[in-house]
Parts: structure tokens; C-alpha cells; sequence
């Protein structure tokens, strides 16, 4: 799978710990929902004469279904982390993300209001963080963020924008 | 340098085909609810006839000017009933974003939307909220149906001006 590379990726890397935790975040309500699935079928099958049959049945085909879940879901985001560009040029901040649908945001440096970086549950987890940007529009704030990146990177990301914004804003 | 417009860049015929397909979930709930008849085809034909010619008279009204002034002047209406032309300052501009949904990716086409900071279109909020029809609303302008290439140098175009035209007080960042 080629890696969609730019500068600042090489120098701020995305962790590969973050195909694993968008997988299993992705999994989870699969797992539950299946889960969920499977004990209503062995209530209802509860009273039958081959319960034991059937419960082999269910957990082997649930079972099945949630290895096959789980490895799609693994493979679209090994291929999201794969081609997840970014790139600091010196005038804009340009992230692109989606292998089938992509979706592009160019930002002037001087248009950036503020970086912040925080982590959610599975973040702090897996260890890693998420560098947002935002200009003066809705939009931004949802989509300008680089998540996924190790501690060092996104302290080093996080200073290279601020250091860049504050040379544009003194001259 | 010559002003560039729509006819440089332009809004591709191809866009007309999926231009419409974003109605497709409401007229599916519709089927459902209407048990499927044959009125339901007709009315659903006729709707989608209407969505394709709106389109095809939105792209055929819709204009925009880059030239060498501070201003991106865009022009858009519905023929005779409504016309509209907006003066956005280069300098104002917040975000350039390029997406490509399905079937722009099927058809080889891009679109570009540009925002500003204005309060008028925060009321477009979820992913849905950066794609939209042709033309101006609120604090968007979006272009679809351009080629991969046009979309890009059009960016570039768009991020040389904002090099070119800051606005004095710019170093508020909007």
C-alpha cells in the first residue's frame, strides 16, 4: 500500500497504532450489537431439544461473522492510515483524508484562530493525540485535524504551527 | 493579467447525471411510505426531471470572475426569476476545501468550495455541510463537477490571491 508522503509526514509521523484503534473503536459496537444478536437467539432457542447444537451454531457463525467484520475493518484502515496526507507548506496547512471518498482542507497559516491537541479514551490507550487547527468556520473545526500521531510528533506539529503562525502574524 | 472565469474553469456536463442523486434517500423513505406504486415512478421521474433542468439552469447561469482587483465575483440565478452576484474579498477567504464524493470519484470530477468567514452558512453543519448545490450560500461558495486538474490550479489560483490581496487588519486571521 503506498503511503501518501510529504515532508511533514516524514518528519511527524502517523503512528501505526492508529489503524489499530480505529479498528477496534469501529468493532466494538459491531461486537456488541452481535453479541446482543446472539443472546436473543439462544433465549429463543432456550427451550428446544437440541440446544446444544444450536449453541454451537450461533456462537461458530456469530463468531465467524465478527472475525470477518473485524479484518474489513482492519483493512479499510490500514488503507484510510495509508493514504492520510498532510503537509505544512510555507503559506497553508493542507490535510487530505479518505481513500474512496477523499476529502481536502487548505488553510493559510494566517487564517488559523487556534491548535489545540487532546486525546479520547482509546487515544490515552493507545498512547496517542490529536492535533486539531480551525479557522473561522464550522467546517474546519471538524474537518482540519491531523489524529493518530505519537507524543513527540504531535508536540513537534504542534510547535512548528505555532511557531509558523506567530512569524505570519508579526511579519 | 486576462480575467479567468467559469469558461476557463467550467462546471463539467457530466455533473448533471449525479447532480440530482443526492435526493435519492428522501424519494427511497418516499417509496416505502407510498408502497410502491406506479404513481410513486411517476411522481418520482418528474421530480427528477425537475432537479436535473434546475441544474442544468444553474449551471448555465452560474459565472465567476477572477481578475487582477481584490474581489472573486460570482453570479449565479434561475434564469429570469432570480439573479444573484457576490463581491468576496480574496483576503477573506478562510478555507479552500477540495472533496470528491462517490460519484465525482466514479466520473473523474472534484469539487471546490471555498468559505469565508461569515455567519450566514454555520447553519451547515455535519459532513454534509461542505458539499451543497452550485453556487453561493451563506458563507460557502461551492463549484462541483470540475476535473481533477481545473479544481487544483483553481485552488492555486485561489491561494496566490490571498498571497497577493491581504486585507490591513489580516493579522486578526479573519
Amino acid at each position: 500500500m503506498k503511503l501518501a508522503m510529504s515532508p511533514t509526514r516524514e518528519q511527524f509521523p502517523l503512528s501505526r497504532r492508529k489503524i489499530w484503534k480505529k479498528t477496534l473503536t469501529r468493532f466494538f459496537p459491531v461486537f456488541d450489537i452481535t453479541l446482543i444478536f446472539a443472546i436473543g437467539l439462544l433465549i429463543l432457542a432456550r427451550g428446544g431439544a437440541d440446544f446444544g447444537d444450536a449453541l454451537a451454531g450461533i456462537i461458530i457463525f456469530v463468531g465467524l461473522f465478527d472475525i470477518v467484520v473485524f479484518f474489513l475493518i482492519y483493512w479499510f484502515q490500514r488503507w484510510y492510515w495509508a493514504v492520510y496526507f498532510y503537509d505544512l507548506t510555507p503559506d497553508h496547512i493542507i490535510i487530505r483524508k479518505g481513500p474512496i471518498t477523499p476529502r481536502e482542507i487548505t488553510v493559510p497559516y494566517e487564517r488559523l484562530q487556534d491548535v489545540y491537541v487532546d486525546q479520547d479514551l482509546f487515544d490515552r490507550l493507545f498512547k496517542l493525540y490529536d492535533v486539531h487547527v480551525s479557522s473561522a468556520t464550522i467546517s474546519s473545526g471538524m474537518e482540519a485535524h491531523i489524529d493518530g500521531l505519537e507524543r513527540t510528533a504531535a508536540e513537534g506539529l504542534k510547535a512548528k504551527l505555532l511557531e509558523t503562525m506567530n512569524r505570519k502574524l508579526h511579519g | 493579467m486576462n480575467p479567468l472565469t467559469e469558461k476557463n474553469y467550467p462546471v463539467q456536463a457530466r455533473w448533471l447525471i449525479y447532480a440530482g442523486v443526492v435526493y435519492l434517500p428522501v424519494l427511497i423513505i418516499a417509496a416505502l411510505l407510498s408502497a410502491w406504486t406506479r404513481e410513486w415512478f411517476l411522481a418520482a421521474t418528474a421530480f427528477f426531471g425537475l432537479v436535473f433542468f434546475l441544474n442544468l439552469i444553474m449551471r448555465a447561469n452560474f459565472h465567476f470572475t477572477i481578475d487582477d482587483g481584490p474581489f472573486l465575483t460570482v453570479r449565479q440565478g434561475l434564469s429570469v426569476f432570480w439573479q444573484q452576484e457576490k463581491q468576496s474579498p480574496y483576503g477573506r477567504i478562510q478555507n479552500v476545501l477540495i472533496n470528491r464524493g462517490i460519484f465525482d470519484r466514479l466520473l473523474g470530477l472534484s469539487t471546490l468550495v471555498i468559505e469565508n468567514a461569515s455567519a450566514g452558512g454555520q447553519s451547515g453543519l455535519g459532513r454534509r455541510g461542505t458539499q451543497g448545490p452550485l453556487g453561493f450560500f451563506g458563507n460557502r461558495i461551492t463549484i462541483p463537477g470540475l476535473t481533477q486538474a481545473h479544481a487544483e490550479e483553481l485552488k492555486a489560483l485561489l491561494l496566490q490571491k490571498i498571497k497577493e490581496h491581504p486585507l490591513s487588519d489580516a493579522r486578526s486571521g479573519l
